[in-house]
């Protein structure tokens, strides 16, 4: 046998980990090879030394500490699961009412927080035009100035639900409103909000050729003014497709206006835009598609309701309104003109 | 060489027994009875006082925590010592990963203040060590041991520094009888060569 296959049984030949016949081998070589005897010589004192390796002693905290660990693991988990679910026949019962009390109200706030939300996004992209309405005071004047009496109503009642509106529009849409606002000032806005698009339509169409700037129209308005009037309310109840048209007649019209507004906030509606005229006033409006049957019959006990112009169109769950007041006297020529 | 009687085993399984019950005072028993085996092991396979004393720690803590998978058909002893053994070898393979950072590798031969010490230095001073006090003949096995790679050093403190017999080693690291036999003779012949080396002769 080669002294190398020797060699490497010596380890286990010194703790008898070797067959008989190969032990028999392995002293047989070992007699007469002196490398391997030293070699095993020196084996066996290796061992001796690992052997004698002293014990190292653990720190005299350790078991306290793994104890501490433990038990601080465990009991709080054991603690917290008892408290669960003891007794079973208890808790379990009163555990699943809980969640299913707990997902009912949480559908509930979903569904009725949802068109809140909405409503509050809503306003956001028609703030343009709301808040313009302040600016548009000065061409309103430009447009209306040939009527001697323009209405005293506007600057007081319409203050008021604007101010609350506002409130609610974040400061970035402050931002956006200060730019439009800028924007307005230009004699020729671009395109620039839906109430301009209105103005320019309602200009537009007029049978008279007038020019389209406000310069032009404010010389021509001098001349046709009563018919203007008409025709102003008239165009923006045609233009206007999407919406629908509410005549309410009253007696009194100061009151029934301020009346028609109350209801309308009432119902959470938002008064988009507000004209005042001799005799009349109107009142454009967004509202929920599914308050206007509400509105119709609220507006009733102001006076007398006739639903006029395209039949509505649903958009989304908004849609747009025009309530005309209008004063029923003898002679007035409003009286007439039913459309 | 520590004898495990059958007595014992017999305890450990009542004791393993009561603290599946619920009985966590009872494991405190294991705690002090194996803690020491437990160090040892872990001292000499990783070698950092301070990384044992976490290894040994998270293994009792881990213990107890997968009791449950300790079917009772090894000894609790071994199984115990898998354990050790896995945590160690993890916790290795950690200070491998964070040394590399530094350059260093825990294969490297071990730094002292007279020079390097490894296989490939050897003392030109023929000294044995018989003459040398216990605590160096200590300091230098050890450094012998930490020169091996992990696998030798493992079966070798099992079998040797442990006395864990082979099947033993061979459930405890989880490798067939021969394997233990042959990485064993290769782990003393290292041992023995390193030794040589370090001591001018044995």
């Amino acid at each position: 046998m080669e002294c190398s296959s020797i060699r490497e049984k010596l380890s286990a030949y010194l703790e008898d980990a070797v067959s008989r016949e190969e032990r028999v081998l392995i002293e047989e070589h070992l007699k007469s090879c002196l490398a391997c005897s030293a070699d095993l010589a020196d084996l066996k004192k290796t061992i001796e030394h690992i052997r004698g390796l002293e014990e190292v002693e653990p720190p005299a905290w350790m078991a306290q500490k793994i104890m501490a660990e433990l038990r601080e693991g465990e009991r709080p988990k054991q603690g917290i699961l008892r408290w669960l679910f003891y007794p079973p026949h208890v808790k379990l019962p009163l555990e699943a009412l809980a969640a299913i009390l707990v997902v009912g109200i949480a559908l509930y706030i979903y569904r009725d927080s949802g068109p809140e939300m909405k409503f509050v996004k809503a306003p956001s992209e028609e703030s343009a035009p709301h808040i313009s309405q302040r600016e548009m005071g000065k061409e309103d004047k430009r447009d209306f100035s040939t009527r001697r009496e323009p209405a005293p109503v506007p600057s007081k009642v319409t203050t008021a639900p604007q101010k609350h509106a506002q409130e609610t529009i974040s400061g970035k849409e402050e931002v956006k409103t200060v730019d439009i606002e800028a924007v307005q000032k230009t004699p020729e806005p671009p395109s620039s909000t839906p109430v301009m698009r209105e103005k320019q339509r309602a200009a537009t169409a007029t049978p008279s050729n007038e020019p389209t700037t406000f310069e032009g129209a404010l010389k021509k308005e001098e001349i046709q003014d009563a018919v203007r009037a008409t025709e102003q309310l008239k165009t923006s109840s045609d233009g206007e497709t999407e919406s629908a048209l509410v005549t309410v007649r009253v007696t009194e019209l100061e009151s029934a206006t301020k009346e028609v507004e109350r209801i309308v906030t009432a119902l959470g509606g938002k008064i988009v835009e507000r004209q005042y005229h001799k005799g009349r006033s109107m009142l454009a409006i967004d509202l929920y598609t599914t308050k206007f049957d509400e509105l119709f019959e609220k507006l009733k006990r102001v006076g007398a309701v006739e639903e006029k112009g395209p039949t509505l169109q649903v958009r989304e769950e908004f849609m747009k309104v025009k309530i005309e007041t209008v004063e029923v006297k003898s002679g007035s020529p409003d009286f007439d003109t039913p459309r | 060489m520590r004898g495990r009687q059958q007595s014992e085993i017999d305890e450990d399984t009542d004791i393993v027994v009561s603290v599946k019950k619920g009985n966590i005072d009872e494991f405190e028993k294991i705690v002090h009875k194996y803690q020491k085996m437990a160090f040892n092991i872990a001292y000499r396979i990783i070698g950092s006082y301070e990384d044992v004393c976490e290894v040994v720690q998270d293994a009792f803590l881990s213990g107890y925590r997968n009791l449950e998978s300790f079917k009772g058909t090894a000894k609790f002893s071994t199984w115990l010592c898998s354990i050790v053994i896995n945590l160690s070898k993890n916790r290795i393979l950690k200070m491998k990963a964070e040394s590399r950072h530094e350059q260093y590798s825990l294969d490297d031969p071990a730094e002292t203040n007279e020079g390097a010490i490894g296989r490939e230095v050897s003392s030109s001073e023929p000294s044995v060590l018989d003459n040398l006090g216990r605590k160096e003949v200590n300091e230098r096995v050890q450094e012998c041991i930490r020169g091996l790679e992990r696998e030798f050093r493992e079966v070798l403190v099992l079998r040797d520094i442990q006395g864990f017999s082979y099947d033993e080693v061979a459930v405890i690291l989880n490798i067939a009888e021969g394997t233990v036999k042959s990485r064993l003779f290769r782990a003393r012949d290292r041992g023995r060569d390193c030794l040589k080396k370090v001591t001018g002769e044995l």
